[in-house]
């Protein structure tokens, strides 16, 4: 069940804090747009992959959902600042 | 320093998420080392069926007359060409036709430059598109989604593999001990074609899930920064689509032929196809498009209103959008085509490599998994025949379909599906030869001895029917047919060395095992 929670917690919570990030860093980067969505694009899975490592090593499910929801909340807040702004 | 725990943890997943994938993973990487060669193999399925006349070509417009005579041509829609090359000396023509729904939206046709007889049918030939389906999407809509998250997987594998291998990644980098047991011997065969293919196995995985997954950032992007107007985000990335309206007038004075080599003749452009839109309407566009001589990933598509001659650059060579520039640098290193063959049997090489670290993790597994009491012996069959279907299996799927391509007739009905079915009938048998064998080892053995004869049997028939055809071929610079049949062979004669080295290591494993009991 751990290994099973914890594929979730990978899949979806690396997924939304992927795209999260890279809203954000598609609007600090100081480049042209073009540049933008392609540094958006090569670097997006790798970190995905990275939020799924940290989950995998994590102590539990729970931990592994809680590490997600953290990060996503804190980059999900600067996303709706800058759109706010 | 990496602890212990997160080391146990990442293994554990390691382990268990590359068990899981491991099928799918085979697939992917055995269709697309064969898929590499995609373009040799339908010239090697065509050619040696089709003669082809001598003389001047004929010029893109006759071509195109010719392509749509006799067919339900649906002129608001498409007509394209492909245009012909010293190694595939035809045009393939696909004609968009009117249709209900359900139906097939286009036929295709292969036609001699010369003559300008339509040869055969274009999709009659479809194991290279087959291979490369299975690659990527397993020839299902669906399939491309689920590849993409065995890929996604497989890049976590790779990270994680590291991970697990860093302190020694230097140390035993050619650490690969012949003498010891069987476990060292797995393991050091995993992690060396690990570590020696990480860059190669990096940018797959990279390149792999911008394909298949960048739909996920695309709706992402579509909706939060651009508000929902996805061609917003599409002009940014540099998709320029062509937008014609019909206006129900007859075409006058238009010279294709003329706006053409225009085009052709430009520094450096290598034209590969010509696409019309709206053909014989006044508002008829043609697009041409293709490489550019020098340049990695770079490439050129003009489309050229054929009344008002107004031009429109989509992709301009020098001044390139970064996101279609980037992304066709990353086909071309996914696909090796940027330099020649050698660089492609490289790629296959690493590719077959891959496949062996695929087959090596697995036995891995199973042999840790049969040490722990505790564990089912139920679940230890499963994974053993799991392992033996998804990799013998698809060897042997793969000769059946290679054969059948081969030996039915051309103008059977349904002849790719034909091919299709042939290739799950391989897998199905050799998933029943799993289920009721004794013994894993002799089984594999089996499978591959099989699969070996299908290609020693698929080269003695092009050697009885297709040998002149296929020597004037190569006479001719067209050595796609023979180049092909021998690696058939090669890889026939490889299959049958393993499986004689498996049988003779099951029999001397017998024969302790007999001896001990003595």
């Amino acid at each position: 069940m751990n290994m099973w929670g914890k594929s979730f917690a990978a899949i979806f919570g690396g997924c939304l804090l992927s795209i999260s990030i890279m809203l954000n860093l598609n609007q600090l980067l100081p480049a042209a747009i073009d540049v933008r969505l392609l540094v958006g694009l090569l670097i997006a899975f790798p970190i995905w992959v990275a939020v799924m490592v940290w989950c995998y090593a994590s102590d539990n499910t729970k931990q592994a959902w809680l590490r997600c929801l953290g990060l996503l909340a804190i980059s999900a807040g600067v996303n709706a600042a800058m759109m706010v702004s | 320093m990496l602890s212990k725990t997160f080391l146990k943890r990442i293994t554990h997943a390691h382990s268990w998420l590359g068990l899981i994938i491991s099928g799918l993973l085979f697939v992917v990487f055995f269709c697309g080392s064969i898929a590499l060669y995609r373009a040799e193999i339908n010239e090697w399925a065509v050619q040696p069926h089709l003669s082809f006349a001598q003389g001047e070509h004929k010029s893109v417009s006759e071509i195109m007359e010719i392509a749509i005579t006799g067919q339900e041509f649906d002129a608001k829609e498409h007509l394209t060409l492909l245009l012909p090359t010293d190694e595939t000396p035809y045009y393939r023509a696909y004609v968009d036709v009117l249709h209900d729904k359900g139906e097939e939206d286009h036929v295709a046709f292969l036609i001699d430059p010369v003559s300008g007889e339509k040869l055969v049918e274009g999709d009659k030939f479809f194991l290279a598109e087959f291979i490369y389906k299975l690659h990527y999407d397993l020839n299902f809509s669906a399939g491309s989604y689920i590849i993409g998250f065995v890929t996604l997987i497989f890049f976590f594998a790779l990270v994680s593999g590291v991970f697990i291998h860093a302190k020694k990644l230097v140390a035993n980098f050619f650490k690969y001990r012949t003498e010891q047991n069987k476990r060292s011997k797995l393991l050091d065969m995993h992690n060396v074609i690990g570590v020696m293919s990480l860059p190669f196995t990096l940018m797959y995985a990279i390149s792999g899930l911008i394909f298949n997954l960048v739909i996920i950032y695309q709706i992402a992007f579509a909706l939060v920064l651009y508000k929902g107007d996805q061609q917003a985000l599409l002009d940014d990335a540099g998709y320029i689509s062509i937008q014609t309206e019909w206006q129900d007038k007859p075409w006058k004075n238009v010279d294709i032929d003329q706006i053409y080599k225009q085009i052709a003749s430009r520094e450096n452009y290598q034209p590969l196809f010509v696409r019309m839109y709206n053909y014989g309407d006044e508002s008829a566009v043609i697009h041409v498009g293709g490489g550019m001589a020098q340049q990695i990933g770079g490439r050129f598509d003009v489309a050229t209103e054929l009344t008002s001659l107004k031009e429109t650059v989509i992709n301009d060579p020098i001044n390139t959008n970064m996101v279609r520039k980037g992304l066709q640098v990353v086909a071309n290193l996914h696909f090796g085509n940027y330099a020649g063959f050698d660089l492609r049997l490289l790629y296959f090489i690493l590719g077959i490599a891959v496949c062996i670290l695929i087959v090596a993790g697995n036995l891995l597994w199973l042999d840790k998994y049969s040490r722990q009491r505790e564990n089912s012996a139920k679940v230890l069959r499963f994974t053993g025949q799991y392992t033996l279907v998804s990799t013998a299996g698809v060897i042997l799927a793969t000769a059946v379909a290679f054969l059948l391509e081969r030996v039915l007739p051309i103008g059977m009905h349904e002849r790719d599906q034909v091919l299709i079915y042939g290739f799950i009938t391989g897998l199905c048998l050799s998933a029943i030869a799993a289920y009721f064998t004794d013994n894993m080892k002799n089984c594999l053995a089996n499978l591959l001895k099989i699969s070996a004869f299908i290609g020693i049997v698929l080269v003695c028939y092009d050697l009885i029917f297709f040998f002149n055809k296929i020597t004037v071929l190569a006479m001719n610079g067209q050595t796609n047919s023979a180049w092909t049949d021998l690696i058939i062979l090669l890889l026939s004669a490889f299959f049958l060395c393993i499986a004689n080295n498996l049988i003779k290591k099951e029999k001397e494993h017998v024969m302790l095992e007999t001896s001990a009991t003595a």
